[in-house]
């Protein structure tokens, strides 16, 4: 009896490795199958390709259509499980990473999704410059700038490696979305690539993410239907995704966007805070929900030439006392009470607090910087500064405090955050000229001429910190008030001057990308945090919070720092 | 007839080449390029831009970038779009028809409605109706085009007569022809009445003096004398005499057929060509913008021609030659 039991067993074992049964994704989720999400766009896409997508209006289409190899939650932390790749496991040596691909899945044309579509993708597209935007080749380097190894080891299974530890590397390897080779591999022969998956090429899009574009009307309408083909099921045993059909609706004006929500046409609407203040009130009314859904990854700050033409407002912004003397004039609560109308965070480092795992939370207790004209003002009379009789701030030479500060024309927060700064700054005598300019301009001055006193700019977050390492480490092409000599030409190299922060900031950009223990890592990003809100290289001042509004019919909407609504798009179903 | 359009349109070729080269001085003139979106990108490195500059060849002089840029012009390709990666004309042709289905509804709305007023209002000077028609079309001339559009829209959210902007109901792809036919009209209702409401003041102002004008002449006053019914005075002589300058008054309003109307195409999300025409130049598309601003210039020329030749239609003292 027992010999028949383990026959049986055996018996079933081989029947397995015979069969191997797909490896489907199974989530915690139950709803209905129907309906179509209506959400509305600013833009259109301008392309289909993910290769070749670079701005958002067009990933929102690309990154639906095609799965990253792992998964983030509505919070941009690795889940448990991955997308194409089930599972990963570091590599013994710590240099890289095995990813297992799910076994008996395939792409929305019914073909076979492998470790060769992903080792394809890798090898052809994401590391070679030309099949690409160019930012994906840029950020899968190494800490050598080298590109990293990848192996195919058998048909479920890639290796990816680099020659030295690189911590950002699994983040930013399992970001890409992999692509099928049977489709791209001709057209990357055939030196068309270049032009392919355009909005003209509707019908040749073969994917493997819930939704496929089916139709797209220019400046209409995009519409995405389910692909049938996905890998993922609910606990009920019912294939995802639940919905139909996604409507990106080309609305492009927001105070229209927002009309059309209150009529319940579209199902989502990310809020400016005056819909926010708006409409909460009227929630029970026009049966939605709305809420927050957590700080943006973004950053704001207030920028200083330390090589203005000038040699004499040079020598203000070099000054630390000058710069720790504007921070503590920079209103971070007003501004965030007059600009966002409450919907932020005052900001001192460049890492925004949606990134919780590297955010120094302690920075703001150990250098606080609160609104104080009199604390200014002792930081300027330390960095040698003083008042002539009609109250005007000057240098130990006697000039005038005065200098220009820009921002890019048409930004409305930034715009009124110009013009709170300016008054701000004149309470101690400084006088800040506030000029918003055309955004091509002021790009062309901070990076090509050189020729700005002070502007007030943001930069968009990355999931990793390493992604400000091209702004933070010396020679970093976004170095911008500061340029390394051998990155912008205009620099004089006689008068550049390399403060000692600045210089270990740098360091610790460069060398926490071989730090592979999280602690470690950790530890330099809090440093470079707290060595940020002490010297002020860049005055950092606030960051926003992200808002959003649902029609309540929509169902398992999860919203988080890093997901509006499409981080669970599959198990989206309306009621 | 046939010679005098072909001298007109071998002529006008210069003009388009000026048309070009003052275009192109003037996107290359203001200050950045394409890539400026991505120099503020922390992800993309100082070698990547290079890279994207030869393939973009931006890096060449402008000069040598138009003489490239004519040389495929004269070959029949008008070149790519940067952002999109596609031919610009496809993009162009794309929006042509929703462009034209408003620009033409919203002229027929400005004219039938403008003259009709205009000879109205000219008939009853200085009477109470002449006034309210004036005022009525003078709010219409002073109402901004986005402000009006808003209004229009709040009025349709509020009482769901019309649809809140687009140009298509979201079920079209399951519509009939005559039901999709019936939809494009609906939904052209809103932005049509706001470009024809600012377009009507003008050709009712126009009409009215013009044909003031004409009823103070001496011929009127013979052919009333003469004992002419005053339906056939006005209708038949005086508004013949007083249509010249409107003939060439809609000449221009041909040559704006294509080129759309970005504020009220923004706020009413209608896919029509401003739209694209103001994204290209906040993105510095340069070819795309060029492919636009050259059909705009012929629209124009065309335009000026079938003006010419209607007021030769309706005005026998008038000649068409050529010297």
């Amino acid at each position: 009896m027992k010999k028949a039991v383990w026959l049986v067993l055996v018996f079933a074992l081989g029947l397995c490795m015979v069969f191997a049964t797909p490896e489907y994704a199974v989530e915690d989720f139950t709803g209905n199958h129907g309906g179509t999400f209506y959400i509305s766009a600013i833009s259109d896409p301008k392309g289909l390709n993910p290769a070749w997508a670079s701005e958002t209006s067009t990933t929102d289409i690309t990154n639906i259509m095609f799965d990253m190899l792992l998964a983030l939650d509505a919070n941009g932390a690795f889940r448990e499980e991955g997308n194409i790749a089930k599972s990963w496991e570091t590599t013994p040596d710590g240099l890289g990473w095995i990813f297992h691909i799910r076994k008996g899945i395939t792409w929305s044309d019914g073909h076979p999704l492998t470790a060769e579509d992903v080792y394809f993708t890798f090898k052809e597209v994401y590391f070679k410059r030309e099949n690409n935007t160019g930012s994906t080749t840029d950020v899968l380097r190494g800490v050598d700038g080298n590109l990293p190894f990848i192996e195919l080891i058998d048909q479920y299974t890639v290796k990816i490696w680099y020659s030295q530890p690189y911590a950002p590397g699994l983040l930013t390897i399992g970001l890409n979305r992999p692509l099928p080779k049977h489709i791209v591999e001709p057209q990357i022969q055939a030196g068309t690539w270049g032009e392919f998956w355009t909005l003209d090429d509707v019908d040749k899009l073969v994917v493997s993410g819930p939704f496929i574009v089916t139709e797209y009307i220019p400046d209409v309408r995009t519409t995405l239907s389910r692909n049938p083909h996905y890998y993922r099921f609910d606990k009920e045993g019912k294939r995802l995704p639940y919905l139909d059909q996604i409507m990106f609706l080309s609305v492009p004006s927001q105070d229209v966007a927002r009309l059309k929500f209150e009529a319940g046409e579209t199902d989502h609407y990310g809020m400016r805070p005056q819909d926010y203040l708006d409409l909460k009130p009227r929630e029970a009314e026009l049966n939605i929900t709305v809420g927050i859904q957590g700080p943006d990854w973004g950053t704001n700050h207030l920028a200083l030439n330390f090589n203005a033409k000038d040699p004499v407002k040079a020598e203000w912004f070099r000054n630390v006392h000058f710069r720790r003397a504007l921070s503590y004039l920079v209103d971070r609560d007003g501004l965030v009470d007059n600009v966002l109308d409450g919907f932020g965070f005052p900001l001192y480092v460049q890492i925004s607090p949606a990134n919780a795992m590297f955010h120094n939370f302690e920075v703001e207790d150990k250098f606080p910087y609160p609104f104080s004209v009199e604390k200014a003002k002792e930081e300027l009379r330390k960095g040698g500064f003083s008042w002539n009789a009609q109250n005007q701030l000057i240098d130990a030479k006697g000039n005038l405090v005065r200098f220009v500060m820009n921002t890019n024309a048409g930004n409305t927060n930034r715009e009124r955050t110009g013009v709170i700064l300016a008054d701000n700054f004149s309470l101690v005598g400084i006088e800040a000229i506030f000029t918003p300019m055309d955004f091509n301009n002021m790009v062309q001055n901070m990076t090509a001429s050189g020729d700005w006193e002070a502007i007030l700019i943001g930069f968009t977050g990355t999931l990793d910190p390493n992604g400000g390492s091209n702004v933070w480490t010396i020679q970093g092409g976004l170095h911008y008030w500061n340029f390394h000599p051998d990155t912008a030409d205009f620099i004089d190299r006689d008068k550049w001057h390399m403060p000692y922060y600045e210089w270990k900031i740098g360091e610790l950009y460069r060398d926490q990308r071989g730090a592979t223990v999280y602690e470690e890592r950790r530890d330099m990003f809090y440093e470079v945090q707290e060595l940020t809100a002490e010297y002020m290289p860049i005055i950092h001042t606030y960051t926003t919070m992200l808002l959003f509004g649902r029609q309540n019919r929509l169902m398992n909407h999860q919203p988080g720092s890093n997901s509006s609504w499409g981080w669970n798009l599959w198990a989206l179903y309306k009621n | 007839m046939l010679k005098f359009i072909l001298r007109r349109l071998i002529v006008s070729l210069p003009v388009l080449f000026g048309v070009s080269v003052l275009a192109f001085t003037v996107m290359s003139l203001a200050p950045g390029d394409y890539l400026d979106q991505f120099r503020l990108d922390p992800t993309i490195s100082k070698s990547t831009l290079q890279a994207l500059e030869r393939d973009l060849g931006l890096d060449q002089p402008p000069v040598v970038q138009y003489f490239m840029w004519l040389g495929q012009v004269l070959r029949g390709n008008f070149g790519y779009s940067f952002q999109f990666r596609r031919p610009v004309f496809a993009l162009v042709w794309e929006r042509a028809f929703a462009t034209l289905l408003l620009s033409i509804t919203s002229i027929i709305f400005a004219w039938t409605i403008g003259i009709g007023l205009g000879i109205y209002s000219a008939l009853r000077q200085y009477k109470l109706s002449d006034q309210i028609t004036s005022v009525i079309a003078f709010i219409g001339l002073s109402i901004p085009n986005f402000f009006f559009a808003l209004l229009f829209l709040y009025m349709a959210a509020k009482t769901k007569w019309f649809p809140i902007g687009g140009m298509l109901p979201v079920d079209s792809a399951t519509m009939g022809t005559w039901q999709l036919i019936g939809s494009y009209f609906w939904h052209v209702t809103g932005p049509a009445v706001t470009l024809g409401f600012a377009g009507l003041a003008g050709v009712m102002r126009q009409m009215r003096g013009q044909l003031l004008d004409q009823l103070r002449q001496d011929y009127v006053e013979f052919a009333s004398a003469k004992g002419m019914p005053r339906k056939v005075v006005i209708y038949k002589h005086a508004l013949r005499n007083a249509i010249n300058p409107l003939v060439t008054m809609f000449g221009y309003t041909l040559s704006g057929l294509l080129g759309g109307a970005v504020l009220t195409e923004t706020v009413f999300a209608w896919p029509g060509m401003g739209r694209m025409v103001i994204q290209a130049i906040n993105a510095r598309d340069t070819y795309l913008v060029m492919a636009v601003l050259l059909l705009s210039s012929l629209m124009l020329i065309l335009g000026n021609l079938i003006a010419d030749i209607l007021l030769a239609a309706v005005d026998p003292r008038i000649r068409l030659r050529f010297h």
